[in-house]
């Protein structure tokens, strides 16, 4: 029995190298694209564009989407951070997704709602609202009270009672930069094509925030704040930047991302899964693709929504297990355009990158820890192998996530430290001892219930002061 | 392969990394540092060329100093962008002599030649914003010349704000392809030519260009329809007429007729209201609804057609009816209230929440 175990991880082990030199050669590859490319887009997006756009008078006016479920800590700060925003035309509708705690109380009491019978046009499905409410402070400020549906079944009730032809999704732990908005929707101004866009979303623990404002950018101060730190200067900044380069983005963060409304509409709104973001995104590329319609996901660098990430093990793991799971529902129902010429560089390379190397690299990674060591057990690999195998997956690794912090160099919301610099190199390096092992366990974990609905919901702190992140 | 050979190569390629990583970090930490001291000293360059051009407002013998380095020019460049945008008549002159004596476009004209793309696009984008009308022949050439699609709308935006009756076929040339940028640019792009005219005075002649555009059958329609917004958004109130001939010429478009009504809303041109009463029963509810939506411009006589909207079937026309009949004062307001107690669910509920918010808001 042991001979035959023996024998398949033998059998095994060129399959995890071969996935383990791909999977690097494209984050190198990924990598070297973007420090070309966000070197050169930045380089062109100057203040006076900026400033242009905003004294002038194209922009497309645009409504901001929060969900929120059990939001009481964070909610206020966040809306008090988006009505602050430096846009000239927008509105904020909170949805409230039938919360248990005192998120629609906090909202009546701070800025002063009142109910009101808005007529909402039912474009797309979502569960029975409650209640609907306006601002006497901010007339632009709405709060719709609907029955508990999840995320994607708020969204569709947000986009009911938008008014404008864009709209922002952004989640109610989120703070955007004061001019995000403006620098995430001037290409739908400039480029007809374009029907979503994503914004870069940054850690916002350890970050010094005041009135919903980031004044000083600060590397997160505990351990696995600092690995996702990494993780999300990689995940954006390389990652993103060149799945626009090969025209196959596939996500769009759901904490910040801007969608022209007709297209969201076209495809029924968002679909009620636990990877609602990644799940528009897919079906946006399915929908135009096959009616011939041109058009563009893009991700810009510049605009930064700042997020609170999990600050402990369990919360930082239901959030991984919910991800993956989103991730294989969304490929799942878009299973057609695999490896499907007809969906264009997105069928052909982006569908199964994210099908091959994200969905099953888990178990392909978890089964080299496994298969690795039992070997070394067994006395089929030498500690010398073994010690320079390792030795090789750390130092490419290191390579990579270096690189990408030197990607936060370029960008303007920077850390400004050297030393929180050096502090990101060191995670860097750190996250192949344990971290990254875990965060691969419980994807893998997540592959085998992927048909689970639910959420884990991590708990929330107050936006204010020194942020250090959320806990379960 | 033996052992050994592939021990070999990974402790060959292991060093490697390890150096080519190490590498990078120092690489990461130098220009982490270089990044932050060229920020600060862009900054103080900027604050002291700053100061300079302001005094020169007062003083025109005041000194400034001539830029030697790149980030120098970058520097100055920035300052003079940012003023020039801000300021105009004698101190963008000014602006413009200092900019010309420093050989601060000469060294942006020489940037043109670069072979980097971005090079080549802040080269013209400074020189736009220094709106010097001898850059005319460098703007064409580029747009002759240039295959980069992110310098092209780069180079089109920087002659229309400088452009004259020769540059609108050029700028044309490139607008009319369907499928190049959007509305909005175009319209940006004209706002800037209507600008760039009335500059120097010259409205009249604008009119006759912009009939003779209105007229060239080459001309895309949804090109003419961004024109007419930019009339509408630049307040060209000389293109009044022009704008209901074309309502009447383009009966057809939808898209030109929105674009006449809102543009005539912009001009106040509220004496035209057998335009509105039409467009308010228009088949089409995008044209009822823009036309509902500023319908309070017009003389209470519009009342009655928009107490009809209430019961359209569009969403949309029924809720800015009622915003109009909210904002004509009394009379608006009774039909309001009179259609709170209507059969119809839809027109009560929308009359009763545009009451509501009037309430709150008072």
């Amino acid at each position: 029995m042991l001979h035959k175990v023996v024998e398949i991880l033998l059998f095994l082990q060129p399959v995890v190298f071969i996935y383990f030199i791909v999977l690097n050669g494209f984050y190198t590859l990924f990598t070297i694209i973007s420090l070309r490319d966000i070197r050169n887009y930045l380089t062109t997006i100057t203040s006076h564009s900026i400033d242009n756009t905003l004294n002038g008078m194209f922009y497309r006016p645009l409504s901001i989407l929060v969900p929120a479920y059990n939001e009481e800590k964070t909610i206020v700060a966040s809306i008090k951070s988006l009505l602050a925003l430096r846009y000239p035309e927008y509105e904020v509708i909170v949805v409230n997704d039938g919360s248990t705690d005192g998120t629609l109380n906090r909202l009546i009491e701070e800025f002063r709602l009142v109910r009101i019978d808005r007529p909402i046009s039912l474009v797309v499905p979502h569960e029975p609202l409650i209640a609907k409410y306006v601002s006497i402070d901010h007339p632009h400020l709405f709060v719709l009270d609907k029955e508990n549906g999840g995320k994607a079944d708020a969204l569709n009730a947000g986009i009911n009672a938008s008014r404008f032809p864009l709209f922002c999704s952004i989640d109610a732990d989120s703070v955007l930069e004061n001019d995000a908005l403006i620098r995430a929707t001037r290409l739908f101004v400039e480029d007809r094509e374009v029907i979503a866009t994503g914004g870069i979303v940054r850690v916002l623990n350890g970050c010094e925030v005041e009135d919903g404002v980031v004044r000083k950018v600060k590397a997160p101060r505990g351990l696995l704040e600092s690995f996702q730190s990494v993780e999300y200067t990689k995940g954006f900044l390389s990652g993103r930047t060149s799945w626009n380069y090969f025209r196959s983005l596939l996500i769009i963060s759901g904490a910040f991302g801007i969608f022209r409304k007709d297209m969201v509409v076209a495809v029924n709104g968002y679909r009620k899964s636990v990877g609602e973001d990644m799940d528009l995104v897919v079906r946006l590329h399915r929908h135009c693709r096959e009616k011939k319609i041109r058009y563009k996901v893009v991700f810009v660098p510049d605009p930064v929504c700042w997020t609170q990430v999990p600050s402990d093990l369990v919360s930082l793991l239901k959030q991984r297990n919910r991800w993956h799971r989103g991730l294989i529902d969304s490929l799942w129902h878009g299973k057609r355009m695999f490896l499907n010429p007809r969906y264009g560089m997105v069928g052909i390379f982006g569908f199964p990158y994210f099908f091959f190397v994200e969905m099953f690299g888990p178990a392909v990674e978890f089964l080299g820890y496994v298969g690795f060591l039992i070997l070394f057990i067994l006395g089929h690999v030498s500690r010398e192998f073994a010690i320079l195998f390792f030795l090789l997956a750390v130092l490419w690794g290191t390579w990579i996530n270096l690189a990408s912090i030197l990607l936060d160099n370029l960008i303007y919301k920077r850390y400004g430290k050297l030393g929180d610099v050096m502090k990101l190199c060191f995670f860097g390096l750190l996250e192949f001892f344990g971290y990254r092992q875990v965060i691969v366990v419980e994807r893998l974990l997540a592959t085998f219930f992927f048909w689970k609905k639910g959420w884990g919901k991590p708990k929330r702190r107050e936006i204010h002061g020194e942020i250090s992140g959320s806990t379960a | 392969m033996g052992s050994e050979t592939l021990r070999d190569i990974i402790i060959t390629i292991n060093v490697l990394l390890f150096a080519v990583t190490f590498l990078l970090f120092l690489v990461l930490l130098f220009h982490k540092l270089h990044v932050e001291r060229r920020a600060k000293k862009l900054e103080q360059l900027r604050e002291t060329y700053l100061a300079d051009l302001a005094h020169r407002f007062y003083d025109p013998s005041h000194p400034v100093h001539p830029p030697q380095t790149f980030l120098e020019y970058e520097a100055l460049g920035n300052v003079v962008a940012t003023m020039l945008v801000n300021v105009s008549g004698e101190m963008a002159e000014n602006i413009r002599r200092c900019v010309r004596e420093l050989g601060v476009d000469v060294h942006y004209r020489e940037m043109l030649g670069s072979r980097r793309w971005v090079r080549r696009f802040i080269a013209v984008e400074k020189l736009g914003y220094f709106r010097f009308p001898e850059l005319k022949p460098v703007f064409e050439s580029v747009l002759a010349g240039e295959k980069d699609s992110r310098i092209i709308p780069k180079a089109v935006w920087a002659l229309s704000l400088i452009a004259q009756r020769t540059d609108l076929p050029t700028i044309n040339r490139i607008l009319r392809d369907p499928l190049f940028m959007s509305g909005k640019f175009n319209e940006y792009i004209y706002t800037n030519i209507i600008r760039s005219f009335r500059e120097h005075e010259q409205d009249a002649l604008l009119v006759e260009v912009l009939d003779e555009l209105m007229a060239d059958p080459e001309l895309p329609v949804l090109l003419k329809r961004d024109i007419i917004q930019a009339c509408g958004a630049e307040m060209f109130f000389s293109a009044q007429k022009m704008v209901l001939s074309c309502f009447t010429r383009f009966r057809d478009v939808a898209e030109m007729r929105i674009a006449c009504i809102r543009t005539l809303e912009r001009f106040s041109a509220v004496d035209e209201e057998w335009l509105l009463t039409e467009c308010l029963r228009d088949p089409d509810w995008r044209i009822r609804g823009v036309a509902a939506k500023n319908a309070h411009l017009y003389s209470p006589d519009i009342i009655s057609p928009l107490r009809n909207l209430l019961h359209d079937e569009s969403y949309h026309v029924r809720i800015n009816s009622a915003h109009a009949l909210a904002k004509m004062g009394e009379a608006g307001l009774d039909v309001l209230v009179e259609e709170t107690q209507s059969e119809d669910r839809f027109v009560r509920d929308v009359s009763q929440y545009v009451l509501k918010r009037l309430i709150y808001a008072s």
